[in-house]
């Protein structure tokens, strides 16, 4: 295939060429209740071609790789005709071109797992959280895994090929009241990893059976303003959200007002606050050794002692902006171009001890575990799976339906406490952006304390 | 069709679904063009029924169609016990779908109508940074069954979505509004510039509203806070499985009489009309909610077969209100949704709020408790109603509620439908939402 890539660049007549192509092996399996409703092993092929002509990107994406040079041509023909009508010219930062093969060694390779071996697991963990309770009325067991293989190159004589494994594992139980009160819960994993990640989850599926029974007395929490304690998983929910997708330069590189907004230096958070993206952490499933532009992993701190220290960038955001790539450029699929995205990000450790932290809390909200967040680059919100009331530093009764929400002039800045428990937490689903969705990414945090945070309610 | 009869010879029954489309996205950001894409996808995929279980597989490599039928006999061995059958042929009229005019444009026509977008919003306001998204889109769907179901049909659609952006010191202030259509003669921007426009003017001003609990007017582009809950307590597996609260209340009225809701892929003037579902089954239109009573669920050929139902049509292998993905299974999904209008305009309706919130977009949509009903959303794009006027734009506040306890009533509905994403709805006013700023 290597040649086939190399004749088929030499083709093109734009100013700059990749292409990519990706194999992917899949296995989805799901059961909802008794039902196994979904169950579906395939695999899938496809590429992009991605060309420069005059300032201009032309892309085309394809299923059948029969003829390379015919879609490198069909790009450059695209390119060619919007290039009349493109303002500013697009320039890519110079980085070192790479000529690698990244392998995966799995300790448990999902591959070589027999289907049935993963259904009976999956049916396992379901009749755990079925038979449970005779309040659990309903469940959700869902496993994934992907096995993709990525060969890039491109006319600066960059050739990668990379494999990417992926696996996730959520489960959900519905608990029903005989006056009809529906509480969920969910939990779930992911990992860049092998199948030895969703074996032995007994003890997760009793965990989220046991919460949604427990939902069902909950109350619902009361609008206010309140200290908000955050473990680690929703915390780093909350940094995601809060200031991860703000340092995505594709916001602002052609935006002057939001760079004015976003000036290096710029104070964010208090002194002890360190954000960081870091492309690999073994295991993680944010880990992009390289970008979908060649570019090698990077730790970049976004946050430093509370000061803006750092975007992150694709080669064209960073060769606008004078800074330098630092491998963010990801594509969720062949179907799509690289986009500036996250990876692996997380709060840094700060000092105090969890009881340090919960015994400053006159009255507040510890709130645990996390439904997802969204951000509209100023205001964004994050949803907890549920929250305890504190009262003089004593954790008491759950409460449910709490979902936050902050500002991003304020609420980092309202940060108290910072604890010393860093977790970084891959979970199922991923990160949605332009259309791309889901992109695997992990977060994580120490638990931290937030005051003066809104919570919706009733 | 070779595949069909590979699979035939191996199992009891089969069903391919094929897919080829061919799009043209073009992006600009920041006013500026940034990209043109050609998307092309074909894709295959294969259900088989044998010895009474279900596998499934797909792919996108047609040169070895033999690991398809391996895959799926293989997932069949395990797969769950099913008690439909795949659909036999049905004789329905079919609606119009596709469009050659819309085939016909093209990269720089699209362009064109981006540029005129940013053209139109920067006259209006030089500061404004716009991102618009449009996409020309092509596909043909062809299912065939061992039944003896064949149908097939080509779509059009032309989709074109613009996204504001309003920045002062310490205040960024985003709006998006997005339109589809099937057909050519459909393609008219200038209510989604007009509604961008309106909304824009209405944000000049910033305001507050205190805590509590208030009349709110949602949007036909805020009214998928309230409508997410109901396509998920419809959804016919949730009924089976105990997991709606709709479940065992049909033909009961558990909505304001005035509260009617249609679904279907043939629903008139529908910008993403189908004929028929994913399973081959007619899209029809049926009455969900009629004054109030829940008339039908949503059923795919799986939901229908265990709660004794006959499959409505919405057995679509997407998300909510999505574009079809042949990767995907069928699931009880809707098609094109409707709800029907008042008699008041949405002037009319405000001019009789003393106290309350004009809600338009949220942050964290499903992020929650989805399927009791439950909402609590940031809403970022959303405009206080004083004394029977808009006062400006509200920040940093939270709304919250029950769409069940809300939708009894009362419920107050505009004169003026806006199909939106798939949903043709008017503005809808409830009462006794919770509003929380701090």
């Amino acid at each position: 295939m290597k040649e086939e890539l190399k004749k088929a660049l030499s083709v093109s007549k734009g100013d700059f060429t990749e292409i990519r192509l990706e194999k992917e092996f899949r296995t989805n399996i799901i059961y909802e209740k008794d039902n196994l409703t979904s169950l579906d092993s395939s695999v899938e092929f496809g590429g992009i071609v991605r060309t420069l002509v005059e300032n201009s990107w032309g892309i085309a994406t394809f299923n059948s790789v029969d003829d390379l040079k015919s879609k490198v041509n069909q790009a450059y023909q695209i390119g060619k005709a919007s290039a009349t009508f493109k303002g500013e010219p697009v320039r890519l930062a110079d980085v070192n071109t790479y000529q690698t093969k990244i392998y995966q060694n799995l300790k448990e390779d999902f591959r070589a797992v027999p289907l049935e071996k993963k259904r009976k697991i999956l049916e396992d963990y379901n009749t755990i959280i079925l038979d449970f309770d005779d309040e659990i009325e309903s469940s959700k067991v869902a496993y994934s895994d992907s096995y993709r293989e990525l060969t890039f190159v491109n006319s600066e004589g960059a050739y990668i090929e990379q494999e990417i494994p992926d696996i996730t594992l959520a489960l959900v139980a519905v608990a029903r009241s005989t006056d009809s009160n529906i509480q969920v819960y969910h939990d779930s994993i992911g990992e860049s990893a092998g199948f030895e990640e969703v074996v032995d989850r007994q003890t997760m599926a009793e965990h989220v059976a046991a919460k949604a029974i427990e939902l069902l007395n909950a109350k619902p929490v009361d609008g206010g303003s309140y200290s908000v304690l955050l473990n680690p998983k929703l915390a780093g929910v909350f940094i995601h959200e809060a200031f991860g997708h703000l340092c995505e330069a594709d916001h602002f590189y052609k935006n002057t007002r939001l760079q004015e907004v976003m000036k290096l230096g710029k104070k964010f958070g208090p002194e002890e606050l360190n954000v960081v993206d870091d492309g690999y952490i073994e295991g993680r499933r944010g880990n992009t050794k390289f970008d979908d532009e060649g570019v090698p992993r990077q730790k970049t701190y976004l946050i430093k002692n509370g000061k803006l220290n750092s975007f992150l960038h694709s080669r064209e955001t960073a060769a606008k902006m004078n800074q330098r790539p630092t491998g963010n450029g990801r594509a969720v699929s062949y179907r799509h171009e690289p986009i500036v995205r996250m990876t692996n990000t997380y709060i840094e450790n700060g000092e105090a001890s969890w009881e340090e932290l919960l015994s400053s809390i006159e009255k507040g909200i510890y709130a645990q575990d996390a439904y997802g967040g969204q951000t509209q680059l100023e205001q964004f919100t994050f949803s907890a799976g549920y929250g305890q009331l504190i009262n003089d530093g004593q954790v008491g009764p759950m409460v449910r339906d709490v979902v936050l929400t902050g500002n991003i002039f304020k609420t980092l800045n309202n940060i108290r406490a910072i604890g010393n428990d860093l977790k970084i937490i891959g979970s199922a689903g991923g990160c949605g952006k332009g259309g791309q969705f889901p992109l695997p990414v992990t977060d994580g945090s120490p638990h931290i304390i937030i005051d003066n945070l809104t919570v919706g309610g009733r | 069709m070779k595949l069909l009869e590979r699979s035939t010879n191996r199992a009891d029954s089969a069903e391919v679904f094929r897919i080829s489309s061919k799009s043209i996205p073009v992006k600009f950001t920041s006013g500026e063009l940034e990209s043109v894409k050609s998307y092309d996808t074909t894709g295959v995929a294969l259900r088989l029924i044998k010895e009474g279980k279900l596998g499934f597989s797909t792919t996108t490599y047609m040169n070895d169609l033999d690991e398809i039928v391996d895959k799926a006999i293989e997932a069949s061995t395990i797969g769950e016990k099913v008690s439909f059958q795949f659909p036999t042929p049905n004789k329905t009229a079919t609606t119009t779908t596709f469009d050659p005019e819309v085939e016909k444009v093209k990269a720089d026509e699209l362009i064109g109508l981006g540029q005129g977008v940013i053209k139109d919003l920067h006259n209006y306001d030089q500061a404004l940074s716009v991102d618009v998204s449009l996409k020309r889109s092509i596909s043909n769907i062809e299912i065939r069954n061992s039944n003896g179901l064949h149908r097939e049909e080509r779509r059009s659609g032309i989709s074109i979505s613009v996204e504001v952006q309003q920045i002062d010191s310490n205040d960024i202030f985003s709006l998006n509004e997005s339109v589809r259509f099937q057909t050519r003669d459909q393609l008219d921007l200038s209510t989604l510039l007009n509604r961008t426009k309106k909304k824009l003017k209405w944000a000049r001003e910033k305001t507050n509203l205190e805590n509590g609990n208030y009349p709110v007017i949602f949007t036909p582009k805020g009214l998928v806070v309230l409508l997410l809950p109901l396509i998920v307590g419809f959804d016919g597996m949730n009924v089976f499985q105990g997991a709606s609260p709709l479940g065992g209340k049909l033909d009961q009225k558990i909505f304001a009489e005035n509260f009617s809701l249609r679904d279907g892929g043939v629903i008139a003037d529908s910008p993403s009309k189908r004929s028929f579902d994913d399973e081959g089954i007619p899209a029809d239109s049926k009455q969900l909610i009629a004054n109030g009573v829940i008339n039908t669920f949503l059923h795919d050929l799986r939901s229908a077969s265990l709660l004794k139902a006959r499959p409505t049509g919405n057995g679509i292998k997407g998300g909510l209100i999505g574009d079809s993905d042949f990767r995907n299974m069928p699931n009880a999904n809707p098609t094109s949704m409707a709800i029907n209008p008042g008699h008041k305009t949405l002037g009319k309706i405000i001019a009789n709020v003393d106290k309350g919130l004009l809600v338009d977009q949220v942050l964290g949509l499903g992020q929650g408790n989805v399927l009791s009903g439950e909402f609590s959303n940031n809403v970022n794009v959303a405009y206080k109603i004083d004394k029977g006027a808009i006062a400006g734009r509200v920040k940093n506040t939270m709304i919250a509620g029950n769409v069940y306890d809300l939708l009894q009533g009362p419920v107050t509905l505009s004169q003026e439908p806006l199909w939106v994403n798939g949903i043709k709805t008017p503005a809808v006013g409830v009462d006794g939402v919770s509003v929380i700023q701090k």
